[in-house]
């Protein structure tokens, strides 16, 4: 045991899992009786958790960033392969110089150029009019069908300095337009949303204007995109236009030749149409329509797909001489779907936004959720996302103790929030649960303290006729005379029957932790198995691991302790179990039969302390035979700890996945080898 | 390596430790526009390395390193000539955009206002969920110089937030002075 105190990075290095084996138990060892080391530790954990929460906030790299990315560097990819010709098993011929390759290559690039041109030339190029047109027809062709809508949402200031937001808008509609459903999410955070489930149902959520709930007959008239111009071209004024755009949408789907039609019937609008590439690479038809006038400049494009004519991408340009503004739909996704895929919930208010409704008019129905057929389809978030989110309401009850134990549950909804139903024992319980749920916006509450649930369910019939007297009798435990040799060597003949309460409820306590932190674990291990940890990234993967390793440590703990106290009072040798865990430890780890493992010997634990200590029901026919095989179970338990610790490290150490787990081990082992010298 | 196998492992790369990498770089430039960059050229070289069959033992690592390389440059290249470095050829090929302004204040940036500089490069990789010996191979230091910089980092902003919540001022890195609690 440290008979000095530890220092902040072997407190830290302790928690971080990075001290080799019989250094970190002898630091915990040290902390079970050091408060001012544990307070310590505590502080250096307060901070990683408030530089976690922060970090957790960035917005950088946002959830679209990994696709973009690809393929950007596809493209990139694609031109390096196509000029480096070596790496498709090419040799040139050996008379061929660098100049004579040069030569040939910028030939080759002439004869190329010429074919295109003559290929291009060959194919008439459809007048403007004609595409609008072809483009109308295929766009009204889609929306008699059902149909879902998913545009990427880009509203940019680009002068005088650059600005950019993105955020997501998804529209579902029916053909006949009875049912339809709008949101604009930024970040996953509703910006607003309309709704309409009938006629009489009808509702828009806009927290920008109102952070209630509202019901809405629709706007005057359709407003056209080009129209948010004449609004003052300021940044957060032209998002707020934008919202006023989607609002007069008048329940149909957005059609991104519309505008261009209204557009281009105005007055000096000039139309042009090329051939040209998207974004993304892929080749396509670009309408620009443009008006120019002293103040401004508005220039309206529109991609169109060169076979099927279906309009995929609209932006429109304002510019002034100071001011230059962009707000751009990217059609992410635009398909007919069959109706059975149009759930009753998508075309209703969020539940915690109904819950805000306003005005609650006499005779108005009250806005409830329907129930989903299907949550599977057109889910709102990633199920990456929706993990994370669940970590996070794991983690808020983890900091608080609330997974040992305490009677939750965690529901995930089909609009992607997650409800969380408790009973607790004391109204101040609810309180601090409530307040730290609360802090995810993406959480609904349900919480009662125990007094609530017992009034809210019906209440048993008192007992009649039998007398309220009742007798407890001091139970004789199977040990008892084990127990009470032992301690009367120690003390005197009156403190011995406290000394062996006093034993018998600290090992019952311990060994009811050591229960509640394995079936903690083995939960986590099931809520997110290693498929799903396997594709954690950033926070939420840190904190799932975080949580592992505290209910590791705290079991570790907690099995040293019980240890400790059953050493000596019980027959047995824990140095010969020990050995037997160092066998057991050298098992290579799977993810999670650790957890399954480690589960099963805090069962045995507990079932045997209770029989031992509390009187509970003892299988075996032989105390002492009972005593030491939870001795020996014991020693096992730091062996599966251990199983479990590696297992978790290798989990958790390489996102990529690319090393062997027995390969990461021997160079965990190695690392740990030379920290332990150098310690 | 061939085509398809080194696509397959860069893109498996991407999603495994593509936003990590983009958010250190973020932190270390402040452009958004910039880290895209960085990261692109990173997976660039090492599809570069792949391609000509060198082998690279730890991916993560590799392009970690090219892209504090190219950080130094930048930070060399602001210190020059007081403006931002500009993007290799490759880039330019590619960009989607201009280069963004530095980052506005966040509440990282302000919370890491009382570390140093190599103290806060220690704790953004430690965030990144890098194991010590990474972080050290990573700075050319020991593992124990890693502990000693995370567990200062954390004693500093314990009391960066006490003396906040006291109402105290914080002394941050630009006035280079550690704490009076500290000496």
């Amino acid at each position: 045991m440290f008979q000095r105190h530890c220092s902040d990075d072997v407190l830290l290095a302790c928690r971080d899992g990075e001290l080799p084996g019989r250094t970190r138990s002898a630091v915990e060892r040290h902390l079970e009786v050091c408060w001012l080391c544990r307070t310590r530790q505590e502080e250096l954990e307060q901070q990683v958790r408030a530089v976690a929460e922060v970090f957790q906030k960035q917005d950088f790299p946002d959830p679209g960033w990994v696709e973009q990315s690809k393929r950007r560097f596809a493209r990139w990819r694609a031109q390096f392969e196509r000029n480096t010709p070596e790496f498709h098993g090419f040799t040139p011929l050996s008379w061929l110089s660098g100049q004579r390759i040069a030569a040939l290559a910028s030939v080759a690039a002439i004869c190329f150029a010429l074919l295109v041109a003559g290929f291009f030339g060959s194919r008439r190029m459809p007048s403007p009019a004609d595409i609008v047109a072809k483009s109308r027809l295929a766009e009204r062709e889609l929306h008699r069908q059902d149909l879902r809508q998913v545009f990427r949402v880009e509203i940019a200031q680009i002068k005088p300095a650059v600005v950019r937001h993105e955020s997501r808008l998804t529209v579902w509609s029916e053909k006949d337009g009875q049912r339809f459903a709008s949101r604009w999410e930024v970040n996953g955070a509703l910006k607003h949303g309309a709704w309409r489930a009938s006629d009489e149902r009808r509702y828009v959520y806009s927290p920008a204007v109102n952070s209630q709930l509202v019901a809405w007959s629709g706007a005057a008239r359709v407003l056209s995109i080009v129209e948010l111009a004449e609004r003052d071209l300021d940044f957060q004024k032209l998002e707020a236009a934008f919202v006023t755009w989607l609002e007069s949408r008048q329940w149909h789907p957005i059609s991104l030749t519309s505008d261009l039609s209204v557009f281009t019937s105005q007055d000096g609008v000039k139309l042009t149409a090329e051939r040209a590439r998207s974004r993304d690479g892929q080749q396509v038809l670009q309408l620009v329509a443009r008006r120019k006038t002293a103040r401004l400049t508005v220039e309206l494009t529109v991609e169109v797909d060169p076979l099927s004519y279906q309009p995929r991408v609209q932006r429109i340009r304002f510019e002034t001489p100071g001011r230059a503004m962009e707000v751009g739909l990217f059609g992410d996704r635009i398909e007919a779907i069959p109706r059975a895929q149009l759930l009753p919930a998508l075309f209703e208010p969020d539940v915690h936004i109904a819950g805000r409704q306003a005005g609650a008019e006499p005779g108005m129905r009250s806005v409830r959720r329907a129930p989903a057929l299907d949550e599977t389809a057109s889910p709102i978030l990633a199920p990456a996302e929706e993990t994370a989110r669940e970590i996070e309401v794991h983690y808020a009850l983890h900091r608080l103790g609330a997974c040992l134990g305490e009677q939750i549950d965690i529901v995930k909804r089909p609009s992607s929030r997650i409800l969380v139903r408790a009973v607790v024992e004391t109204e101040q319980r609810k309180a601090e649960l409530g307040a730290a749920l609360r802090a995810l916006p993406f959480v609904d509450v349900e919480i009662k303290s125990l007094s609530e649930a017992l009034e809210s369910s019906p209440q048993p019939s008192p007992a009649t006729g039998q007398g309220s007297g009742i007798t407890i009798a001091a139970p004789k435990l199977p040990i008892q005379e084990l127990l009470e040799d032992y301690f009367s060597k120690r003390y005197e003949p009156a403190e011995v029957p406290r000394r062996i309460a006093g034993l018998a409820n600290q090992v019952t306590s311990l060994s009811g932790g050591v229960l509640a932190e394995a079936w903690a674990i083995r939960r986590l291990a099931t809520d997110f198995p290693a498929r799903t940890a396997d594709g954690l990234r950033g926070a939420p993967r840190w904190l799932l691991e975080k949580m592992f390793q505290d209910h590791v440590t705290a079991l570790r703990g907690k099995g040293n302790h019980l240890r400790e106290a059953l050493q000596g009072v019980l027959p047995g040798s824990l140095d010969g179990a020990r050995q037997m865990s160092t066998f057991e430890s050298g098992v290579e780890p799977h993810w999670p039969s650790p957890t399954v493992e480690l589960l099963d010997a805090a069962m045995r634990t507990d079932r045997l302390t209770r029989a031992l200590f509390a009187g509970a029901a003892l299988s075996e026919d032989n105390p002492r035979a009972a005593a030491r095989e939870l001795l020996d179970i014991l020693a096992k338990l730091d062996g599966r700890i251990d199983n479990l610790k590696s297992a978790v490290a290798v989990q958790f150490s390489d996102p990529t996945g690319q090393l062997p787990s027995d390969a990461r081990l021997k160079g965990l082992a190695a690392i740990e080898g030379k920290k332990g010298k150098k310690l | 390596m061939a085509e398809q196998e080194a696509s397959r492992l860069i893109e498996s790369l991407f999603e495994s430790w593509g936003p990590s990498l983009a958010r250190y770089a973020y932190r270390a430039t402040g452009s958004r526009e910039l880290a895209d960059d960085l990261v692109q050229e990173a997976f660039m070289a090492l599809y570069r390395e792949l391609r000509l069959d060198k082998k690279v033992e730890n991916p993560r690592g590799w392009t970690l390193t090219v892209v504090r390389h190219h950080i130094s440059k930048h930070e060399r290249s602001l210190g020059r000539h007081g403006e931002q470095l500009e993007p290799s050829e490759n880039m330019k090929a590619f960009q989607t955009g201009p280069l963004l302004p530095a980052a506005p204040e966040d509440d990282l940036t302000a919370l890491f206002s009382v570390l140093s500089d190599r103290e806060e490069e220690v704790v953004l990789l430690r965030m990144e969920s890098l194991k010590y010996r990474e972080i050290a191979d990573q700075l050319g230091i020991s593992i124990k110089s890693v502990g000693s910089l995370l567990a200062r980092a954390l004693r500093k902003l314990h009391l960066a937030a006490k003396a906040k919540a006291m109402g105290r001022p914080i002394v941050n890195r630009t006035d280079r002075h550690v704490p009076e609690t500290l000496q």
